[in-house]
Parts: structure tokens; sequence; C-alpha cells
């Protein structure tokens, strides 16, 4: 009865924590996706794989959510067409690399600067890196799950124009299902229809009604999926104690080990995950608080099934892993060598 | 070709190979060996103190405890052992994670250097529990205590009237006030960089009934751990300017309104002042100055004597028969708020502990006919426990919580007869001060010293609780105003208040005579 109340506790205080950044995102992804040209945002994004991933990194900073907020915005990327490396920079990063988080970061560790700005250095160095290696997949699609895959446009090879980018008539040139309304009106089903919808429309009041729908129709579709994600985590958490997790050891190498793997099982949101990991600051070294709070927001189990909407388990597994051996190497040479 | 059972498990439907899947595989596997190399060749970290707070600090008796910090979680026991003060420093140690918390059990005498020495020690992770070939990197630092010092108002030469700053360890003086000034009373600020004094024109008669609030600084360069004054203060800010001596400043100028007497608070931000508008003298009482904004009238009852608590959050004030305790900050509306709180029964506080658990406050005994003329001396705690201290028949003139322990310095005046001296005489009450301890454990009372005949006697204790300067008129006849304003002459005496520590006791000494004259000598904080 006891765990029982507690896994209602922590399912609770996972959504409660975690819902309002999820708004934040869907918001952001609905404005992204009703206000935002998808041809000026490609024109904005720089050729260099290595410049876009670092974009991506840094775009955090204008879309300040945490890793349950990131995935929609992250989604709307792919869907707009942006580069993988872009894409996934932000997904990794945006959690962390934000002024929200950098302040409570600031606020936690101000006695330990150092750590606040390995923090973010960390972070950008692994989403920039995991990016690069993510760009040599110039075709996203078989990364994304099927239904997305469908709607995403053909990546466009060297010294191809891209889509849309000539007459509109030239439309039709393009292989797909069109539905032709009036002449000069051409609208793509395979695009999303309000994507589509919302292109053609210059009315200011149906773009907002448009983006309030599909905000509903993301919060409804992410929402369900979060709750399955934090009773997960809730339910992993009653299993398996924190103390199990912590008791894994202490060590320069072990600490380690604990606090990413407690970082994957307890979500907590980016935003006041440094408050949670300053309590262990008295215990632990500050190569194991920066695993914590490096790991934490890239990777936790909550989130799996909010990014199993968007990618394959494959692309999933990859990211963990490569995620996972970065941030044990960058935080392991910093117990070991750092003073 | 059917798909390996892994991928089957995990949900993967088979899929033909992506450029990504031989490059994450090759990328993880060079990780791998990465992570291998870098275990194996072992932790070379090196364990040091990132931060001692009072490195290069020059501290006071405000500052209790310093604390170190060390770059990973540390074997207590091996820290404890190691941790040296030269010269000892008595404290007691407590950890908060990576913090060393080091209090001291007594004020740290002043002026002195102090060497802390962490030479060997060990982290929680170390793997060798003998400390040898530690990886501690050995810490040593120094930090001092701030320079005795006390200021007072000259009497001779050049020095009348003027605000003195004097060194007792090198016997040298300096002058703080310019010559046209008259200085009535003052207050020194809590790092002793300034003071706040009152003073008029010298070249008026009524310099008392004109008197304006100034600041002077004194030339002291504190180096505090942490500096009030620049709390909240952004980083373009200047900090402390250069430290020069008589550099002077109106505080509170005297035009509408005539100002009678001051107080400063503990931590130097809020002056408290008693004032009366000349056109209309109804409108009395007191004013608050607050550091960074305009003055301001206290909404309360007009009172009496007032001092401003350590908390320096609230006023103690004499209204009527009783004490008040006064809300500084809320009682700024057009309406008076109520007191925190009432003490009917004592019209006089001469002290508080600088905790604010307690204070020494004087009941003249006026409701009860058998005890007439007698003043008492009680302590009187915040829970409201009253301790009858003494009771004299004269008065008390002055008392000190002694920092060092649970004593209070308390300096009374005793009725004494003198015979008639020829015949045209007539038996006279003369007053003969006397300083004593009393006890606040046992209530035990010891006598001091006893001192010639005269009305008040000016007390300062230092601020270590192991000196104490006493202002005593030499003119011989006790008779004789040792009021500023008389121009008397005053002499400046020490105590060194050498103690028995088995019983808190202080062993009476001699007193010391400063070959300078002066008026409320008071010692810097």
């Amino acid at each position: 009865m006891v765990q029982l109340n507690n896994g209602i506790t922590l399912f609770f205080s996972l959504l409660v924590e975690a819902i309002p950044f999820l708004l934040l995102g869907v918001l952001f992804s609905s404005l992204l996706l009703l206000f935002v040209d998808e041809q000026r945002l490609l024109t904005l994004i720089p050729k260099n794989v290595v410049l876009a991933a670092l974009m991506g990194g840094l775009i955090g900073f204008l879309f300040p959510v945490c890793e349950c907020g990131n995935i929609p915005v992250a989604r709307r990327l792919l869907l707009k067409g942006a580069p993988t490396a872009l894409a996934i920079g932000f997904l990794l990063a945006a959690p962390t690399v934000n002024p929200i988080v950098f302040w409570a970061t600031w606020i936690a560790f101000r006695d330990q600067p150092e750590i606040v700005f390995l923090r973010v250095g960390f972070t950008l160095v692994i989403a920039v890196l995991v990016a690069l290696i993510f760009s040599v997949q110039t075709d996203s699609r078989p990364l994304l799950q099927d239904h997305l895959s469908r709607l995403m446009p053909a990546p466009v090879q060297p010294g191809e124009k891209p889509p849309g980018s000539g007459f509109q008539t030239a439309d039709l040139l393009r292989s797909g299902t069109f539905l032709v309304q009036s002449p000069g009106q051409v609208v793509s089903l395979d695009a999303a229809l309000v994507q589509t919808w919302a292109s053609s429309s210059r009315s200011l009041r149906m773009r907002l009604g448009l983006m309030l729908d599909n905000m509903v129709l993301e919060v409804r579709e992410l929402g369900a999926v979060l709750i399955v994600g934090s009773a997960i985590a809730a339910l992993v958490q009653v299993i398996v104690p924190r103390e199990v997790v912590l008791s894994l050891g202490q060590g320069p190498i072990t600490s380690i080990l604990a606090m990413m793997t407690l970082a994957w099982v307890v979500s907590i949101c980016s935003t006041v995950d440094a408050f949670f990991a300053l309590s262990f600051a008295s215990m632990f070294t500050s190569g194991s608080l920066l695993a914590f709070l490096v790991f934490g927001p890239m990777v936790d189990l909550k989130n799996i099934s909010l990014l199993l909407t968007v990618f394959k388990s494959r692309t999933i597994i990859y990211l963990f892993a490569l995620v996972a051996q970065l941030t044990f190497l960058l935080t392991l040479a910093m117990n070991l060598y750092g003073n | 070709m059917a798909s390996p059972f892994w991928r089957r498990a995990v949900g993967i439907r088979p899929t033909p190979t992506q450029p990504l899947d031989c490059l994450v595989w090759l990328v993880m596997a060079v990780l791998l060996v990465l992570l291998a190399l870098l275990m194996l060749v072992g932790d070379h970290a090196r364990v040091r103190v990132r931060d001692f707070t009072w490195q290069g600090r020059q501290v006071g008796v405000e500052d209790r405890a310093f604390v170190i910090t060390f770059s990973r979680p540390m074997d207590t026991a091996s820290v404890e052992t190691n941790l040296t003060i030269t010269p000892p420093l008595p404290g007691k140690i407590s950890w908060a994670g990576r913090r060393l918390a080091y209090t001291l059990q007594q004020p740290i005498p002043y002026g002195q250097t102090f060497r802390v020495n962490l030479l060997q020690a060990r982290d929680r992770f170390a793997p060798n529990k003998t400390g040898k070939g530690s990886r501690f990197q050995p810490f040593q630092a120094e930090f001092s205590s701030r320079k005795r010092a006390f200021l007072y108002i000259g009497v001779e030469g050049e020095e009348a009237n003027r605000l003195v700053l004097a060194d007792p360890a090198q016997r040298q003086r300096l002058i703080l006030t310019p010559k046209n000034l008259r200085v009535l009373a003052f207050k020194a600020y809590p790092l002793g960089d300034r003071v706040l004094f009152s003073a008029g024109d010298s070249s008026q008669d009524q310099g008392a009934l004109n008197q304006q609030l100034y600041r002077v600084t004194t030339g002291i360069q504190p180096r505090p751990p942490v500096d009030l004054d620049l709390r909240g203060k952004p980083f373009w800010q200047p900090g402390r300017p250069q430290p020069i001596s008589g550099k002077l400043e109106l505080v509170l100028d005297n035009r509408q309104y005539q100002n009678l007497k001051f107080d400063l608070s503990a931590d130097g931000q809020v002056i408290v002042v008693q004032r009366v508008n000349r056109s209309n003298p109804a409108d009395f009482g007191a004013w608050v100055v607050p550091a960074q904004a305009a003055p301001y009238r206290l909404n309360t009852q007009p009172g009496g004597d007032f001092l401003i608590a350590p908390d320096s959050q609230s006023l103690v004030l004499l209204q009527g028969t009783g004490t008040a305790i006064i809300d500084l900050a809320r009682n700024t509306g057009s309406v008076a708020a109520k007191p925190l709180d009432f003490l009917p029964e004592y019209g006089q506080v001469l002290d508080i502990t600088p905790d604010g658990t307690a204070a020494a406050m004087v009941n003249f005994n006026q409701n009860d006919p058998e005890k007439q003329f007698q003043q008492s001396l009680v302590l009187v705690t915040n829970q409201g426990q009253k301790t009858q201290l003494l009771q004299v028949r004269g008065g008390i003139l002055g008392a000190h919580f002694d920092p060092m322990g649970p004593l209070l310095y308390v300096v009374i005046s005793e009725l004494e007869t003198r015979p008639a001296q020829g015949t045209l005489d007539t038996a006279a009450y003369v007053q003969r001060p006397l300083l004593l301890t009393v006890n606040l454990k046992t209530l035990a009372q010891t006598r001091l010293l006893r001192l010639p005949p005269q009305p008040d006697v000016h007390m300062s204790l230092s601020p270590d609780g192991r000196f104490m300067l006493l202002n005593v008129s030499d003119q011989g006849d006790g008779l004789k105003s040792a009021d500023p304003s008389a121009g008397s002459g005053s002499s400046i005496w020490t105590l060194d208040l050498r103690r028995d520590t088995t019983t808190d006791q202080v062993l009476a000494t001699d007193p010391q005579p400063y070959p300078f004259k002066g008026l409320r000598a008071t010692w810097l904080p």
C-alpha cells in the first residue's frame, strides 16, 4: 500500500512537472508550423553540417523547453525539412542549453561555477558530435516512424533545387498525390493538411484558429504518451528505489554509472534537476554530478514513449548509446584528471 | 534472411542497412576503447582546498566561523586531525557536504595574524587509507583580526572638541574632524572605516542645539570576509574607495529640525535620530535615516532615550515610564503601528546581547515606596524571564555584556556621605563609582575597581572582551561636571581583563593610564 502511494505520488509529480513544458513545446511547435515559412527557415540554416548541428544545439536559447517540450519542436523541425544534424542537435541540447536551465543550475551551484559552465559545454559537445554522426544519414526518413516519414519531403540532392523554390505551378511537376482545387491552387496530400492550408491562408485569425486546433491535436497525442511514460518511470522507481541505484557505487567510476542510472530512472525535468543533484554534492564527485546533469535531460525513462512517436526504436537505441558513452567519457576524464 | 533475435525483441523490423548503422557501431567501439584506456590509466585527480572564506581577510568579532570548501568529498577524520591554526583558536568543526565550517568558541582576539595549515588529508575515494602517496595539495593560508583602535573627543590643544583616532599599540593619534566643528557624540560604523558623529559650529555658543550629523572616514581599509556595504551592488559599480582619513560628509542637516540624539544600527545601514521641528516643538520624535533612501519620521508615540537593537530592525525606545520595542520597517505609514512589545517596569535599557536574546534593564522602582531611591538591574530575556541582578542605593551608570563569557560588567555609583570639612561646610552626599561584574549563571558579584567620586563614568569594553577603557574625571573633585561641553579634562585608563578560565572570573588588575586625555573613549568595533 505504501508502495502504491509512493508510485502514485511519483507519477503525479512527474506529470505535473512535465505537462507545462509539454504545452510550451507544443505551443512552439504550432508557432513554427503556422508562422514560420519553411523556405525562409531552410535558407537560414547553415549549409555546413557542423554549423547546422551547433545551431540546433543553440536554438534552445530561443525555445526554452525541457526534455518533454523539445520532442514536438524537433519533430516539427524535421517535418519542415530541417537537416537531421539540426534536429538532433536541438533534441539533445535544448533541454539544457537554454536560459531557464542555465539560471536554475547557477542558483543551485553558484559556489561551483564550473559545474554550470561544464554542464552547458559538455551538452553542446555531445549534442554536436551525435548530430554530426547522424548527419551522415542524408535521408532521415528511415530513422523516423513510418507515419512521419510519409509526411517528410524527399531529401535534396546536391545541385537540385529545393521543392517549391521555382514557380508555384512547379508543384505539379513533383511526384506525389495532389488535390487541384481551382486554377493555381494545388494542395499536396502528402504534407500535413494543416500546414498546407496554413501556408495558403493569409488570415491571422484563421492561422490562430488552426494553431489552437494543432495544439489540441498534439497535446492529445503527446500528452497520452507522456502519461504512459510517467507511469512507467514511477513504476520503475517503486520497484528499484533510489537508494538501490545510489548503492551501485560512490567511487570515481562507479559513481558516474550510479548517477547516470539515477538520472535515467528519476526522469526529473531539466529545469529543476540541478536542485535535486545538489543534495548529492556531499557524497559524489563533480564528474558524477555532471553526469547526472548532462545525461538526464538528454535521455530519460519517461521520454522513451515520446521519442517513439518520432523515431524508430533503432534510432533511439543509437541516440541513447552514443549519449551515454560520450557522457561517461567526458565526466570520467573530469573525475580522473580534474582538480 | 531472418532478423536477429535482439532486433525482434526490441521491436526493430528488418530494414536495409543505412550509412548511419556502420558509423554508429564504429564510433561506439572507439568510445569503448577510449573508456577502457581511461579507466586503466587510473585516478590522477588532485584533491585541494577550493575556497577558504577568510583567506587574506581581516576579521572581527562579528565573524564567528570560517568555511573551507574542498574539491572532493573528504575523509572528515583525516581533515579534522590535520587541521591546525597558529596561534590556537579554539573552535568546533562541522561538515556540510564538501564544506568544513570552523566555528570559534570565543570572539577572535584583535590585533593578531593567524595561519591555517592542512598539510595532508584524504578524500573519500582515496585508495590508500594510510595517507601515504597522498594526492592532497597541501594548504596554507593566513588571515588577521582587526587592529585595536579607539576614538575619543579631544580636550587639549589642537585636539580640543575634535574627534581623534588612537592606536594604543603604537601610542599614535590622528585628528579626524576639522577645527570648526565641535563634536558632541559619535558612533563608529561596523568595520571601523567611518564614524558617524554629531557636531555643532564651534564658533557658536549654542553648538549643542545646532548639531548636524556628519560622517567622516578614519582611513582604515577594511577587508572583511563579507562586506555588507557592497552587498546588492552591481559588479560594475566601484567597490570601496581608497582609504583617506578625515573625508567629511554631511548626513543630516538642522535647517528645519533640530537634531538631539542619534544611534547607528549594528549593520551600519540605519540611523535613528531624535528631532524636533524648529517652528513647531510639538512635532517631536524619532526619524529613521536609511543608508540608501530619504529620511522619514517614525510613526510612533514620542519617547525619550533609545537605542537600536542588535538585529538592526527594531528600536528600543523609552515611552512614558516603560520601554517599547518598535519595528523600524513597519512604522512608516500614516497610522502608528503597535509596538512589538512594551515593558512597563523598565525605564532604561543599558545593553543588549549581540544575539538579541537578553537585555540589561534598569527598574527605577517608582511604584514601590519601600525601594524609593533604589535602582534595580534586571536581566530580561526574549522569553520573558526576569532576573534581578543588583539593587543599589545610588545609580546604575552603565552595563556591558561580556562577549567572552557569562559576565555582565556594571558601573554603579554608591552614595557616600562626605563629612563636613571645617565649620562652614556641611555634610554632603557624593557618588562614588564602582566597577563590578555579575556572573549571569551564578549571580555572583565581584568588585573590580573603585573609582574617584564623580557623577558619571564612561566605560567601553573592547569588541573581543579583553580590554576595557574607562573615562575618569581627573579633577580630583567628584562634584565637578564631566560634561564634555564644560571642557573639563578627562583621563583615559585601560584595564587588561585577564580571567580565570576555570571560573569565568575576571582577575582585578590595576588600570593603566594613556598619556593623553579625552572624553567618551570608545573602542572601534
